[in-house]
């Protein structure tokens, strides 16, 4: 019981200090592997992540361990409902932060809504929606649109 | 970088409430692209995750990193060379048998893994399958098979096969291919073609046959079969004695290199416009004369003729560029066109003339012994040039101080005058490991050295691209300038070499031996024309100019490579 009320500290790029308990840290791979090699005694800086989304990760991984014991569906629902209230800008911190710290059901949940963002859309909307610069010309869009015809052909 | 500065931005909004409410969400904060910064693994996900991958070819137009990584999502590329065996420090014969052994095992496994992750990803499309193997045996042989068979249930669009011959015995390549209509894209390195009786590879655009034995039966069956073929290439194909082409309406290159058995091609291809020949063993006789929308003429043979080169000419109106190299027989030639841009004569040594007329020519190159034969040619709409003058014996006298030579020299520099530098042209003068920058120039003077090296650069590369081009292929020993004014070239080199760091922060994942100039530059001096003690004929050179010009010399050493590679292991 004792090593589950074990604290690890973890600081942001911005001086946040964040205490979590050993088994909300754990989910993240990297943090597990830090405390099996005895490495997590002293605070852990994380230098590309910021206080807020360090949070939004912590509160992401509780939710997992107190919905351990919840049903699938009810879980799949949270994950819904955490990750719809995340503005795009967000889900990019938090997907670069979920790769850093190996937490791959997070990275597999922002990943997924990145996907369902970019499913269906045309070329021109996934631009817009995520401030993507064409840099081709014309002729260089034209040619690759000739190249992958079949998937530019919206009928089926 | 990029991302630190976001996370700068960041910060300046970080909240300790996490709970975003719903209204901001949908507002976008910035108009960064954010999603283009992920790492391309990340984005490889995102795609595989896309389920539908007529979504994710449709990422490929967004933009040129986005086109990028859907080229490197949707190929498979299984290089073995990449798996060298690390031989060093095994002792016996057998322990390096069982290395390599080991080695092969884990190349397998690899491509076997990969293979079948993707076939069970039915979202993910793959439209390339590249397999280089360094060696083949019958276990090996298996494996290919069943590779291929994996990619072509894929649908792939392009498939690269590198397999050589071991202890001469050639992979046979399996049929399925032949019968694989959705391929458009097909090279074969260094296998069996074999019998194949039911070639319906009615889709293919580009086919590369190489290292390997084709009979005219098999380009006979592949042209009729395949008629929207664009590019056929052959890179030393034996047996192959004729090869003739007609009814492809959509061939725009073709390419026979090396072809050692070679004696006839005849190409009766409408919309042709590229043709490149290096000779075989045997003379071939070559007939293009129905291509007369080539466009790009590039010949290596050493025993074509002035009359048939002349005859090859007149059939091509419209072409723009002409390369002739090693075509040792020719020796009065006459090239007159207002289309031709680019013209290249490499090594052509028994070439005593070239009437050239071509007024809209861009580009010129030469290369040879100390021979003009472009004196009839204006060079005023050039916009860049290349002479190369090397001795055609080693150990010819560098400096020429005879007077005899000096004609020779003064019409060089009198056809480097023509061309006009006020357009932003620039002029570097290369000797052995000596280099001169003209900025400017109003007169030149050339060393009296018989190897000799003129670049004339177009105005769109800059002074620093140049210099750091010079760098990277050159090492040089001296770089100067001859200028009127101000010299842009000294500036550049104070700022870029004068302060190169002990340690350059790049190349980090290259061997030692593939890193970049900036690793190997030991320091860089100012050489002193005054007062200098310099004997060197190349300073003496210099310094002889100092009259007419500011003249500049820097002096640089570098670190022999042994060195680099001892600080690096003592690391």
């Amino acid at each position: 019981m004792a090593s589950t009320l074990k604290k690890i500290i973890l600081k942001s790029c911005d001086g946040k200090i964040l205490e979590v308990e050993e088994a909300v840290a754990v989910q993240s791979q990297m943090i597990k592997n830090m405390i099996e090699d005895d490495c997590a005694n002293e605070e852990i800086p994380l230098p590309d992540i910021t206080g807020e989304i360090l949070s939004m990760i912590i509160e992401y991984c509780k939710m997992h361990v107190d919905g351990e014991n919840n049903s699938n569906n009810e879980l799949i629902a949270r994950d819904a409902d955490f990750i719809t209230r995340v503005d795009l800008n967000t889900l990019y911190y938090l997907i670069v932060a979920a790769n850093f710290l190996n937490v791959k059901s997070l990275l597999d949940l922002t990943c997924q809504r990145v996907a369902d963002i970019i499913k269906g859309k045309s070329p021109e909307e996934i631009r817009l929606t995520f401030n993507i610069k064409n840099d081709f010309t014309p002729e260089e869009e034209e040619e690759i649109r000739k190249k992958n015809a079949w998937a530019f052909d919206y009928k089926d | 970088m990029l991302f630190e500065s976001s996370v700068k931005k960041k910060r300046k909004r970080a909240d300790s409430n996490i709970r975003i409410d719903t209204e901001s969400m949908a507002q976008r904060v910035d108009g960064v692209d954010y999603i283009s910064q992920l790492p391309e693994d990340i984005i490889h996900k995102i795609l595989a995750l896309l389920r539908c991958n007529k979504d994710a070819a449709r990422t490929s137009i967004l933009s040129k990193r986005w086109r990028d990584i859907w080229a490197s999502f949707s190929s498979l590329v299984f290089d073995q060379r990449k798996f060298l065996p690390q031989l060093r420090g095994l002792k016996s014969s057998v322990e390096v048998q069982t290395r390599i052994e080991e080695n092969a095992e884990m190349f397998e496994n690899y491509v076997d893994r990969t293979l079948q992750r993707c076939v069970e990803q039915n979202s993910r499309s793959v439209e390339k399958f590249v397999l280089h193997v360094t060696y083949c045996n019958s276990q090996l042989t298996t494996s290919i098979n069943r590779w291929i068979d994996m990619a072509l249930r894929k649908h792939i669009k392009e498939l690269d096969l590198h397999v050589p011959s071991h202890m001469h015995k050639r992979y046979s390549l399996p049929q399925s291919v032949f019968a694989a209509r959705m391929i458009t894209s097909l090279r074969v390195n260094g296998c069996k073609l074999g019998p194949c009786n039911n070639l319906n590879l009615s889709n293919l655009q580009k086919v590369c046959l190489a290292k390997l034995s084709v009979k005219e039966q098999m380009i006979e069956k592949m042209v009729h079969a395949c008629p929207l073929l664009e590019d056929f290439r052959l890179v030393y194909a034996t047996r192959l004695k004729v090869l003739k082409v007609s009814n492809l309406p959509k061939l725009r290159r073709v390419d026979l290199h090396a072809c050692a058995e070679l004696n006839e091609v005849n190409l009766q291809a409408p919309s042709l416009e590229t043709f490149w020949y290096v000779a075989g063993r045997r003379q071939c006789k070559i007939d293009l004369s129905t291509c007369n929308t080539l466009k790009s003429l590039t010949l290596e043979d050493a025993t074509l003729k002035d009359e048939s080169f002349q005859n090859h000419l007149s059939c091509f109106p419209v072409l723009e560029k002409l390369v002739l190299s090693k075509c040792y027989a020719l020796e009065n030639i006459t090239i007159s066109s207002y289309q031709l841009k680019t013209l290249i004569l490499r090594e052509c040594k028994q070439l005593k003339e070239a009437d050239i007329d071509t007024p809209n020519l861009l580009s010129l190159e030469y290369k040879g012994e100390r021979m003009m034969p472009f004196t009839s040619l204006n060079p005023s709409s050039l916009k860049e040039a290349k002479l190369c003058f090397k001795p055609s014996k080693q150990g010819e006298p560098r400096f020429h101080n005879e007077d005899k030579h000096a004609p020779w020299f003064a019409s060089l520099q009198k056809f480097l005058m023509k061309f006009d530098y006020s357009r932003g042209l620039k002029l570097v003068v290369r000797c052995d490991k000596n280099i001169v920058f003209y900025e400017n120039p109003k007169e030149i003077f050339l060393p009296h050295v018989y190897d000799l090296k003129l670049d004339v650069v177009k105005s769109s590369v800059t002074l620093e691209d140049l210099l750091d081009d010079i760098l990277r292929t050159c090492r040089p020993a001296t770089l100067s300038s001859f200028s009127t004014s101000k010299s842009s070239l000294c500036k550049l080199v104070r700022k870029k070499l004068m302060a190169t760091e002990k340690d350059p922060g790049c190349c980090t994942y290259n061997s030692t031996g593939n890193k970049c100039w900036r690793h190997f530059l030991d320091k860089v001096e100012t050489e002193d024309l005054v007062n200098g003690k310099s004997r060197s004929e190349w300073i003496a050179w210099l310094r002889s100019y100092k009259a007419k010009f500011k003249v500049n010399c820097f002096r640089l050493s570098w670190k022999p490579r042994e060195r680099v590679v001892e600080g690096q292991t003592n690391m």
